[in-house]
Order: structure tokens, then sequence, then C-alpha cells
């Protein structure tokens, strides 16, 4: 049977039954016109209905439990409604469905519960203004806010609109919708929180549990500004961070909402961004699972999202366990990951970026503008969003550097050459004369290299300016190779760096592949396989990998790099940066248990170098802290993330960053 | 929190993947807990389904403060589909034993969760209907595996599957009376 003839049978026996008794002759004949092998079969089943009880009994494997204890809450009325049966429950309440107590008419509503302590007046008088705000915003694509209130004991609560539905992303997933109808989905939601915002309403959460679609197939969005109303209004200013923190879903909110700051317009956008990636790749931009708070901030400020176009094409491409493979993701879009890919090349993946963008100011201006480029997308017009400027790649690419720049090379030699040893010790100290001299030209020039670029690229647009990066690149890496084609260790430093160089400005994958191999086979040929140089090679391909979102590969590059160091024991190596590195990989893709084993090597080797109280172990013992959290090992977590502290707020102070941030952590893993 | 409770709650938020997760992880969890049984028990001794789910659910949920309906209907959903998994790779491994074949023996004894045979021609009876159902309606075919597999009520259902409760009794109707005729056909087990 297919899917259509199975549909038209359900409609016929629904209607027959729904229909008055007598009028099931006329209704059969009516509905299945002269298909008489589909009127046989609705008869069948209509024959049947009713019975079959015992057959479920006979085949059933399960008996069906007892029911668990009743929630005392149903049956209560609470406003002009009676709580019916309980439908979620999560961190801000508990939100049942209920119907109407009057029984004048039907309508079934959702009432949410607030959770927590009863608030003062003052808090109760500014959630009332609040409320009535968001009772005003009405629209086909958000679900209403009917009526709120407090109940005898005190507990604000809220009645919205009951929509029966699927999460947009399972609803796009059960109806293997294609590319084209997912972004009309999404149209319909930018459109709606567009609405919301010029009703001076943000949303705070938008992420899929929030944006149902119903049967019908119109998406709903639901909880809007609750979030806000929640937080701000009921609770204090002081805990307000870390409960926000705590209650949102850390993927779908931007850096500036993760750090806490007022919400705006552009943190929706973000949100935004990330529903509409989730929706064309079946993945986040980024995963939090297992990385400790302050690692999850490191990842919102200074990773990059890879282009959904290379999340969705690659076998090797690999999902971590929650997430569907690119072929699974590709057959439920209707699709192969080839097809997928060459659909979101181009203008969905700026589209994509330009939402998911750091600077809330850079993003998309408002909901509308996104919904807006998705429109021109499907009517293939040209879209606005573009790539992010190479002046402004590079300016960030040099504040990353800072230390780098502040020498005045804007410089990615920094840690290969710091890393790089021989194994003879007077042909160290020879090298190194020889490093010193050589690098302190080729630093001088790769500083040259950013700001020649900086400079030209002025007036240029995003693709001109990266053909003129990569025109710098290449005449440099020209160079290298003419001027050092008997040094070969030192051409293979500096093309290693030239490839970072080009991979983390974002000129070109493609060079930044090419330098770095190039840089990788003459480490190979100059100090033979298993060399700390080799080592180096290995963890650029890896980096490169991650930015591709190959992230098995990478972790594959990390194994070997670290196996390396591990061999190369009594030179002066540092093994725990290789597992820490290795850790936070393996770490991304779920693979927690060893990860956390790596950071527990990692976090002896520090101590024992480098003492109890240095900021690497302090490092050492959040990340390990973090992970065991995940695994649900919270005592040993606490013991962890305690004694990171202890060194943080002698060697920082109580204020700095990297203090607060662990200290509110550790709050998060005191909560029962 | 457990990390059981951390998936459930992922489940119940509807992230993508989850539900997989959660299944594979509660496969792997029975597939220990009945090896573990059976080492204590005779060898012909077969288990409970039932038994064995109730001790899973006890075992990996004791340590939360009752959990909520939603995460209760979501384990038992997912435990559900790892029983039936486990079941129809037993049914199909004996079938392979009777035809005379080591590979069977093999599989059997790596499938130690069993009925008695004489449901094994139920359970592949059901698998059967079951596939050729979610070949035109997959949410339908879930219902049928929650309802017959993870011994769902209505209610549990509804919550599993994120819809209302008046859905599933709909389209619960419409699925029983379509079972009727795949099951009582001629693969019942003559009984």
């Amino acid at each position: 049977m297919d899917a259509e003839r199975w549909r038209t049978i359900e409609r016929i026996f629904h209607a027959v039954l729904d229909g008055p008794t007598s009028m099931r002759r006329e209704l059969l004949a009516r509905e299945c016109g002269d298909d008489r092998a589909l009127r046989a079969e609705v008869e069948r089943l209509l024959a049947v209905d009713g019975t079959g009880d015992d057959l479920v009994e006979r085949y059933r494997v399960l008996p069906e439990r007892p029911e668990p204890p009743p929630d005392p809450l149903i049956g209560r009325v609470i406003g002009a409604y009676r709580l019916v049966s309980r439908i979620a429950a999560g961190g801000m309440g508990v939100v049942y469905r209920g119907e109407r107590a009057d029984g004048l008419y039907r309508q079934d509503v959702a009432v949410k519960l607030v959770r927590g302590e009863a608030p003062d007046d003052h808090a109760l008088r500014r959630f009332d203004l609040e409320r009535r705000t968001l009772a005003s915003l009405n629209h086909p694509h958000i679900a209403r806010l009917y009526d709120g209130g407090t109940t005898a004991e005190g507990t604000p609560y809220l009645v919205m609109e009951y929509v029966d539905g699927l999460p947009i992303d399972a609803w796009c997933t059960a109806q293997r919708l294609g590319v084209e109808a997912r972004l009309r989905l999404f149209v319909d939601v930018a459109r709606a929180v567009h609405f919301a915002h010029q009703n001076l309403v943000v949303h705070g959460d938008l992420k899929p549990p929030n944006l149902l679609v119903d049967r019908q197939g119109t998406v709903k969005l639901l909880d809007f500004g609750i979030a806000r109303l929640m937080e701000s209004e009921l609770r204090g200013g002081v805990e307000r961070t870390l409960t926000m923190a705590r209650l949102m879903t850390p993927e779908y909110a931007g850096p500036e909402q993760w750090r806490g700051e007022p919400l705006t317009t552009a943190a929706d956008v973000y949100s935004l961004g990330v529903v509409l990636h989730v929706l064309l790749t079946g993945r986040k931009p980024f995963r939090a699972t297992g990385l400790s708070a302050g690692q999850w901030e490191n990842v919102l400020l200074e990773r990059e999202a890879t282009r959904p176009s290379l999340r969705v094409a690659g076998t090797r491409a690999s999902p971590g366990e929650d997430e569907p493979t690119s072929a699974d993701f590709a057959e439920r879009c209707g699709t192969t990951p080839a097809r997928l890919a060459w659909t979101l090349r181009g203008d969905l993946d700026r589209i994509v970026l330009m939402a998911l963008r750091k600077d809330p100011a850079r993003r998309y201006a408002s909901a509308l503008a996104i919904a807006e480029d998705v429109e021109r997308h499907l009517d293939g017009r040209p879209v606005l969003a573009r790539e992010e400027s190479l002046t402004y790649r590079l300016w960030s690419f040099a504040r990353r550097n800072r230390l780098a720049v502040a020498t005045g090379a804007i410089v990615v030699l920094a840690p290969s050459v710091a890393l790089v040893v021989s194994r003879k010790a007077e042909a160290r100290a020879r090298l190194a004369a020889e490093h010193a001299r050589i690098e302190a030209d080729s630093f001088r020039s790769m500083a040259e290299l950013g700001l020649e670029a900086l400079l030209a690229s002025n007036g240029l647009d995003a693709s001109q300016q990266k053909d003129a990066l990569r025109t710098t690149v290449r005449a440099q890496a020209d160079e290298v190779r003419r001027r050092y084609a008997t040094q070969r260790h030192l051409a293979a430093n500096l093309l290693d760096a030239l490839g970072l160089f080009c991979l983390r400005t974002g000129a070109s994958d493609d060079d930044a592949r090419a330098l770095i191999d190039e840089a990788h086979r003459l480490r190979v040929a100059e100090f033979g396989e298993g060399t700390l140089e080799v080592a180096l090679s290995l963890r650029s391909r890896a980096e490169l990998e991650t930015r591709l979102g190959h992230g098995e590969a990478a972790v594959e590059l990390l194994r070997q790099a670290l196996a390396i160091h591990r061999a190369s024991e009594g030179v002066h190596t540092d093994v725990a940066a290789a597992a820490s590195d290795l850790a936070d990989a393996l770490q991304t893709q779920g693979e927690l248990e060893e990860a956390r084993a790596l950071h527990a090597e990692a976090l002896e080797l520090r101590r024992a170098r480098l003492g109890s109280s240095a900021l690497p172990v302090a490092d050492s013992l959040e990340a390990l802290g973090g992970i065991q959290l995940a695994l649900g090992e919270r005592e040993a977590a606490q013991a962890h993330l305690d004694e990171a502290l202890a060194i943080r707020s002698a060697l920082l102070g109580e204020d700095a960053v990297e203090t607060r941030r662990l200290r509110e952590r550790l709050a998060e893993a005191r909560e029962p | 929190m457990s990390d059981i409770t951390r998936i459930l709650d992922e489940a119940r938020r509807g992230e993508p993947g989850s539900v997989e997760r959660l299944t594979n992880r509660l496969y792997e969890e029975l597939r220990q807990l009945a090896r573990r049984e059976m080492r204590a028990e005779r060898a012909d001794h077969t288990l409970e389904p039932t038994a064995l789910v109730h001790e899973l659910y006890l075992r990996l949920l004791s340590g939360d403060s009752a959990p909520s309906f939603e995460n209760r209907a979501h384990f038992f959903a997912a435990a559900g589909h790892a029983i039936r998994r486990l079941l129809v790779e037993h049914a199909r491994a004996r079938a392979r034993l009777k035809r005379g074949g080591d590979r069977g023996r093999v599989e059997l004894e790596e499938h130690v969760l069993a009925l008695p045979e004489a449901s094994d021609g139920r359970v592949l009876a059901l698998e059967a209907a079951l596939e050729q159902l979610a070949g035109f309606d997959p949410q339908r075919a879930r219902l049928v595996e929650l309802r017959f597999f993870a011994g769902c009520t209505a209610e549990e259902a509804a919550a599993a599957l994120g819809v209302s409760e008046s859905t599933v009794a709909r389209e619960w109707r419409l699925a029983r009376a379509w079972l009727q005729g795949q099951l009582d056909g001629p693969m019942l087990d003559g009984r």
C-alpha cells in the first residue's frame, strides 16, 4: 500500500465513524465513488472497528503498567480552567493541558505554573504588566497568551493556546521535507519573530521544542517572552545571569546572551540562525555536550561555524552520537548528501553564517531581514548576505593572536618555533641560532603580509579580498620555497605557518590544505615519520579538519601526534598539551570516557612539572571537572572545580573573568 | 542527575537523535542485564521481558527522585523498541537454528533474552505487520510498537509521541482495525 492510498482510507474511515450511523452507507458511497477496492477495504476495517482487544492481549509483549501515582494538581481549577493532564515539566515550571471549567464551550489550553518561591508584590505587578503586553501579541504563527494570574498559594501561572504538534525539526524529518519546504517553514518562523519584535517582545529561547508544527503543517511559536518574564520579573538580579545560563539550551544562545548580557532582538536573530542550521544540516553549529562553561564560552567566542554545505557533504563528516549521519540526514530531506551540499552551497551558506556571527552588530539587522533574504533565495534573486569581510577577519585574527601582534608580528609561527626541537643538543643549539636569525626575518615578512593584505583589501568586496589575500600568500610561499630551498626544515615551518594563516583568516581552505600538506611532506623527508616536527604538522592538519567539520579525522590526527609526543620521551616536549588537545577533540565527538582519562593524565603531568598551583593545572582541573559533571560524577567534579577555583583566585584574583566563570560553574554543580 | 535522566530530558525536549541514542543505550543495558541473569540461572531458562524491563527501570531511574511522567513514558518507549529488536533477533536466530546451522546457535547464545519458543511466531508476525505499516505510516507504526512492545498506556504513548491523547485514541482505532487483518491471518502460530 502506498502512503497516499492509506491517507485516503484513513480520511474516509474517520469521516464515516464521525458521521451519524444512519448515514454510513451514503457517506461510503460518496467518498469512495467507483473505487470498489477502496470501498471494500474501508468496509473491512469498519467491520472490525471496536473489536480486537483480545488480539492486543495475545500479541502484547509488555503488559500495560499500573498508572503512576496521580499528580495532585490534576483536576484542580485554576482561573477559568481545569487541569486535565500534565504536558511537560521543565526548568521554569510545569505545563498542564487544561479545559474550560465552566464547560460553556470547548477550548483546550496549556497552563504553565511557574516554579520557585512566591514573588513579592512589586515583582507581581511587573509580571502582570509584561503579561498584558504578551497577551496583545496576535499573530497566526504565535501561540496566544490568554490569561494569567496567581493561584491561591501565590504561584504565578499563565494560560496559553494549546498546540498539538511536533517540534519543527522532528516534523521536517517525519514529513521528509525537502530544502525548499523547510525554508518556507523557517520564513514563517522568522516573520513571526519579527512581528513580536515590532511589539517590543523578544523571545529569548527560540529552539525546536518551542516551534511546533500542527497536523495542518502550520508552525506556531510558543513561550514568547516567557524566558524574560520568568527571569527578570520573578527572580532577583543577582541570580539572573546564572539562572539564564542554566535555563537556556546553550547551543541556541548567542555569545552575548550566554554571557548574560541584556536580551536584544539580535539574540533572537542568532537563535534563528541555529534553527536554520539545524533544519538544513540536521546538526547544531557547535555541540556543548561535555564542555565546561569556560570551554563552551571559548567555542562560542572564538570558533567560526563551518559552512553548512560542508557539514552535510562528506562521508567523513562524523556526527555526534545524537546526530544523524550525512547520508541519513540527506535521506530525510529526500535527497543525497552531494545534492544537498550543492543546494546549500553559496546563498544558504552565507545566510546561515551571517545570522551566526559572533558580533551582534554584524548579524542580520532584524528577523525580517533574514526572512526576506531566504525569500530572495527561494525566488532566485540575489541574496544580501555576504561573507565576513577580510578586513574584519584579519582584525579579529590579530585580536586572537594578541601576543604576536604586540611584538609586531601577526603570526602563526610562534607556537611551532617554540616546539621544534632536535634530538641532539649541539644540533639544537646550532639550529636555534639559525632559527633566531632567519625567523626574525620571516616574522617581519609575515607581519608585512598581514598589513599588506589589510591595505590592499580596502574597498574590495569579500571575494575580491580573498583573491587578493590568496595571491599574496601564494607569492609568499614561492618566495619561501626559493629562499629556503636548502633549509627544508625552515621552509616547512614557514609553509605550515602560511597554511594556518590561510585557514584562520578564511582566505582559502584549499590553499591551506595544500600548504600544510606540503610542509608535512617536507618534515617527513627531513626528519622522518614519528618525529616531533611531524607531530606539529599532524596538529595543523587536525586544525584544518576541525574547521571543515571532520571531527573524527581530527581526532585520528591528534592521536598520532600524541603518540609521537609520548614516544619522544626525554626530549622536552609537552605531552600534556597534546593530550589536552586530543581530549578536547574527543569531547566534541562525545567520547567522554576517553577524554576524561586524557585530561586526568594531562593534569598529573602538569602537576609533576609545574607544581600544584599553576594556571595550566587549573585548566586541566576545570576540563576534568566539566567532563565528570557530564558523566554524573558530581562529587569528584566538585572537588576538581574547587581546586581549580582556589588556584585561579590566588593567581588571577577573585574578579578575573576566568575565576568568575568557574565560580558560577561550581554553583551550578552544587545545585541539588 | 544521572546520565540516563539527561538523555531522557533531551528526548522530552525533542532533541534530534536523542530517542535513537536512548534506545541504543537501553538495548545494550538490557543485553548486559539479561546476560548476567542468565549466568545465574539454568541454561534453558528464558527471561521474561517484563521483569527485565522493570529491573532496568529500577536500576537506571531509582536514583532520581520520582522521574517525571514524560521521562517515564520516554523510558518505556525506548525500552519497547530495544525489546522489539532483541525479541525479533532471537526469534530469527531460533528459526535458523531449527533449519540447522551454527550461525543460528552462536546468535542465539548472544541473544539471551527470549520468550518461550511458542511465541516466536507471534513476535515475527507482529514484526512483519509493523514493518509493513512503517512503510506507509511511520507514526502509526511507532504507536503500535509503543502499545505492544512497550506496554504504554494511551497517555504514555501520547507523551512519548509528543501528541495529544485524543490524537492517539484516533490513530489507535484505525491501527487496531488494520492489524486484525494482518495478524489473524495465516501466519499465526497454530494456536
